[in-house]
């Protein structure tokens, strides 16, 4: 009992880090712009491929550099979408960007499946995989852990950059206020590309991670995408530690239907509990009351 | 205002100007080439255009003593059966087509099929299992088993020669075809005096699946059925084994194509499944079919190919039975189909759409899918 | 009435009309094999999505909330009134207009309930509990077997044709033209520009937010139970979130706050998605492969050009009521 009752929470935690993967770089967006960044599921699933092609076409890439090159491209390619398809439109009412970026998610997702094929892959295992046995039969594989320990060691990395460096300083500024920031001379199109590129490379990190552990397929952005905004408007609009609560919790009310009431109604529950929740807590967990309306 | 008025009349013209007009058979093909099951519709668009290639490599069908060149048009239902609706309502009156392959999902074929059954245009769906599909219709028929036959052929199979006393079942709550076949299978596993010891869901385009894995591993059964698509299986069967249960697995039709071994490795080695055919039977059109699929695309031929492509032949022989192209007689001729020799096995139909046919165990062993038994 | 409007015939009630009057000959014509059954379906499914995409337009144009659920509310009509239609057998002329309300009703019920609770939220907040709840009634669908699970239901009588449906379009539209122009459509806006300010000119906020949300899922409902009527199938996938986008991406291709988008914005866009097919499937087959990759990018590229949607708060005048007579000139 104890030790079935250990591993769903181990479960739990695994599937709270990948959530908190997404979850991550999309607040990071979602947090300066406030964009609703229907797209983000779809970058995620794009770094994953960028990765999985890397390694197919340079036979021998080490993960060590493969990752940080993945990241590179995706973050690239995360820039090159605020300019195309954002920038114009970030004065404009904040619906017709959330369509854009609905537009964007759809056209990447044909564009891998038309370039790469709709099959799911899994990119090959670079990363330990081996199975860590604890007491009891509790078993949780090196990789799990890695993403466990990815995500929350990329959570406090990102928690420093934006509380304490001045890019950070500035981002924050953005999301407060932003034509008080542009008065102050601050460029606004560095720090809203920079957000994009920090938000697009570690959603290629965990696309990889996701593409070595699971698997990763042009559609898998959709699932995920919801599941990264639900996680991170429960932790709360725009805070990173808001995020990654948010994911955990998302993920351990999830694992725990399955486990102890009904896996049949597992959406259903999960749902329910968390609406629950955004009652007793109108604003999410971390965030701030007072919202203003847009 | 103006503008927006002209814009939308010069469209609504351009709609209906498109409609072609080809010499010549045409048959539509509704297949999921975009949405969450692309996989499948690349499947049956790569199957359809080598029979396609083929038959017009011989002059065409033969209808009434004249060739005749075939041209398929395949449309894009997005695995949403409104599209599909869509799609057939485009397929009949502006493509004027002679007859339907399609679609692959159960819910499209079912969107599908009022419309086929209204105007009176034959339709062979190459894998919808849902019994609803050709229910109280003379025009909709089916290449494959349905649910209580497959079902049934792997409960007996667990139970006799597996010896498994105790099975649990891990399918997708989300999609009829899985659910169905779950359902049939826990009713003739327990008839035929086993115990079912799980029973658990998951929702389509579910990564992880360790929470029901871990509730299953606690009821420790001797079998997991896993009658889900092969896209799902391979990550359903290392997280077991990676959590450290020892079980045997079995599985259903979805999980025939390469991608099963591709993705699965070794740990999809001594797992069974269920499935329409086996490469290694000797029966020369499935070799043919076969060996030709490899050369043309480079990869092996799964369930949906295999299907898709004996729906297109069945046509072919219905048409070329019936001795013209119109679509009663064509009909008259598919539903008299008798031990037609298919990839898949060889196909009768008796009064309904559901064909008789039978079923084989496969057994993954050394990377390869080899024949284990066969179920009739 | 008809003399103050006078001058032009281009008014509402005469349109009204002339819409009624050419679907129910056009479905004749189709019945009878005169005019092609597939610019028939792409008709009646534009009627049905008008509904749709008008009624979501309370919510997300006028009331400036962010409601992620519309399919969910579709989902509850078109499964009540495939119910009635199923299991009443009621007479046919009896069958249509009961089941179409059953579904109607029970979406509102249901709307109302989901409103209340929703409404203690703003924002993105609100946009989650809607998400949920579609996820929830989708969920739950698919666990009931009297509702056939995940295989739907199936035999539906047919209910719908496109003359039903152009008559409940028109009649919705209607409705919803004379609530926006109503002192509630004045005290919506007020909402949506500032929710303080109208609480302190002595608006009941949450009261006057929860009517267009029960408004919104009424005629949810009503698309709903002409969809499964129409369609004669049913399944709760079809309902799921990916439903809701679709809605959204016709709503804000229209233009939020303007009941002539959401008519527009239905018609290129189904039109655009289908002209995508035949043209590409014409020029060559192959590149049929390539619809779902060029129709985003239209879309984005209609985004960029016209920040608003093609019809952002303005309305085509002729759709509107006359001023002269209702009084209620605000501006």
């Amino acid at each position: 009992m104890l030790a079935t009752a250990i591993q769903q929470l181990l479960n739990a935690a695994q599937l709270g880090a990948v959530y908190a993967l997404i979850a991550l770089g999309y607040t990071m967006v979602y947090g300066t712009i406030r964009l609703i960044n229907f797209a983000h599921g779809d970058i995620f699933m794009l770094g994953g491929f960028i990765g999985f092609l890397l390694v197919a076409i340079i036979p021998g890439l080490p993960v060590a550099a493969m990752i940080p090159l993945a990241m590179l491209l995706t973050a690239m390619i995360g820039v090159l979408i605020e300019r195309v398809a954002y920038r114009k439109l970030r004065n404009a009412q904040r619906m017709s960007l959330v369509i854009t970026a609905l537009g964007v998610g759809i056209f990447l997702e044909n564009l891998v499946r038309i370039l790469v094929g709709p099959q799911a892959r899994q990119i090959p295992a670079q990363l330990p995989n081996k199975v860590l046995r604890l007491a009891n039969g509790v078993v949780i594989t090196e990789d799990k852990l890695l993403v466990i320990l990815i995500s929350l060691s990329l959570m406090v990395i990102l928690w420093i950059f934006v509380n304490k460096t001045l890019l950070g300083t500035a981002m924050r500024a953005v999301a407060d206020n932003r034509d008080a920031v542009q008065l102050m001379g601050v460029n606004l199109n560095l720090i809203i590309a920079t957000t994009f590129a920090v938000g697009s490379a570690l959603a290629a990190a965990g696309g990889i991670f996701f593409g070595q552990a699971y698997s990763i397929d042009p559609y898998m952005g959709i699932d995920l995408g919801w599941k990264a905004f639900i996680a991170a408007v429960i932790g709360g609009i725009g805070s990173i530690e808001g995020a990654v609560i948010g994911s955990f919790l998302l993920a351990g009310v999830e694992v725990l239907t399955v486990a102890y009431l009904s896996s049949n109604l597992k959406n259903g529950i999960a749902f329910g509990l968390l609406i629950i929740l955004l009652l007793i807590r109108p604003n999410g967990i971390m965030g701030r009351a007072a919202l203003k309306k847009v | 205002m103006k503008k927006s008025v002209w814009l939308l009349s010069a469209l609504s013209v351009l709609v209906c100007l498109t409609g072609c007009q080809d010499k010549g058979v045409k048959i539509g093909v509704s297949a999921p080439i975009s949405g969450d099951i692309a996989a499948l519709g690349q499947s049956t668009k790569n199957a359809v255009l080598l029979a396609q290639e083929e038959i017009n490599a011989k002059g065409g069908i033969t209808i009434g003593g004249t060739k005749q060149k075939v041209t398929f048009i395949i449309e894009d239902d997005e695995n949403k059966p409104e599209a599909a609706a869509t799609v057939f309502q485009k397929l009949i009156n502006q493509d004027k087509v002679a007859a339907i392959i399609g679609s692959q999902s159960s819910k499209c074929s079912n969107a599908g099929a009022p419309i086929a059954e209204a105007a009176g245009i034959p339709q062979i769906s190459p894998w919808s299992t849902n019994p609803n599909v050709t229910k109280d219709k003379r025009f909709v028929f089916r290449a494959c088993f349905i649910d209580p036959f497959q079902g049934k052929a792997v409960a007996g199979f667990a139970r006799g020669k597996m010896k498994a006393g105790t099975a649990a079942v891990l399918y997708d709550v989300a999609s009829d075809y899985n659910k169905g076949i779950a359902e049939v299978f826990r009713n003739e596993f327990t008839k035929a005096g086993g115990k079912i010891v799980g029973f658990e869901t998951y929702n389509t385009n579910d990564k992880d699946f360790s929470a029901q894995l871990s509730k299953i591993k606690g009821a420790a059964p001797d079998v997991l059925f896993l009658p889900n698509y092969f896209n799902d299986v391979p990550l359903q069967v290392q997280q077991a084994r990676k959590l450290g249960m020892t079980c045997k697995f079995i599985g259903s039709d979805g999980w025939d194509n390469q991608e099963l071994i591709k993705m699965g490795g070794k740990d999809m080695e001594g797992t069974y499944f269920s499935n329409h055919y086996s490469p290694d039977v000797d029966r020369p059109a499935s070799k043919k079919f076969i060996a030709s699929y490899a050369k043309k695309y480079n990869t092996q031929v799964d369930a949906a190919a295999a299907l898709t492509y004996d729906s297109v032949y069945l046509l072919v022989n219905a048409m070329e039975k019936a001795g013209k192209l119109d679509s009663k007689a064509i009909r008259d001729a598919l539903a008299g189909t008798k031990n037609f020799d298919g990839v898949t096995g060889v196909i009768t139909y008796n009064g309904s759409g559901d064909p008789i046919k039978g079923a084989v165990m496969i057994r993954v062993e050394n990377g390869k899918f080899v024949f284990d038994s066969a179920v009739n | 009435m008809a003399e103050h409007q006078g001058k032009t015939p281009l008014n509402f009630r005469n349109v009204a009309i002339a819409t009624f009057i050419v679907a129910a000959l056009v479905q004749f014509l189709g019945s009878v094999g005169l005019f092609n059954n597939y610019y028939l379906h792409i008709l009646t499914v534009i009627g049905i999505n008008i509904i749709l995409v008008a009624s979501l337009n309370l919510v997300n144009g006028y009331l400036g909330e962010f409601a992620l659920g519309h399919a969910g509310f579709m989902a509850v009509g078109a499964y009540v009134a495939a119910l009635i239609a199923l299991k009443l057998h009621l007479p046919v002329l009896l069958r249509i207009p009961v089941s179409l309300a059953g579904g109607a009703l029970a979406a509102g019920v249901i709307g109302y309930l989901v409103g209340r609770v929703t409404f203690k939220t703003v924002g993105d907040y609100l946009a989650i509990i809607t998400l949920g709840f579609n996820m929830i009634i989708v969920n739950a669908i698919q666990n009931i077997d009297y509702l056939g699970g995940p295989r739907g239901l199936t035999a539906i009588p047919k209910g719908t044709d496109l003359a039903t449906v152009a008559l409940c379009t028109v009649l919705s539209y209607w409705i919803l033209r004379n609530l926006v122009d109503s002192v509630y459509g004045r005290m919506w806006l007020c909402i949506r520009e500032n929710a303080i300010a109208g609480e302190l000119i002595g608006i009941d906020v949450n009261r006057v937010k929860n009517l267009a949300f029960t408004v919104a899922a009424t005629f949810a409902g009503l698309a709903g139970g002409l969809y499964a009527g129409y369609q004669q199938f049913i399944t709760p996938k079809s309902f799921d979130y990916l439903k809701t986008t679709d809605i959204l991406v016709m709503l804000y291709l229209g233009g939020m706050g303007s009941l002539s988008g959401s008519i527009l914005g239905v018609v290129a866009y189904t039109l655009l998605m289908e002209l995508l097919r035949n043209i590409l499937g014409l020029i060559a087959p192959q590149l049929a492969d390539l619809r779902m990759l060029l129709s985003p990018l239209i879309l984005v590229f209609i985004m960029l050009t016209r920040q608003y949607g093609l019809m952002g708060n303005r309305e085509w005048r002729w759709l509107m009521p006359d001023r002269k007579q209702t009084g209620g000139e605000g501006a």
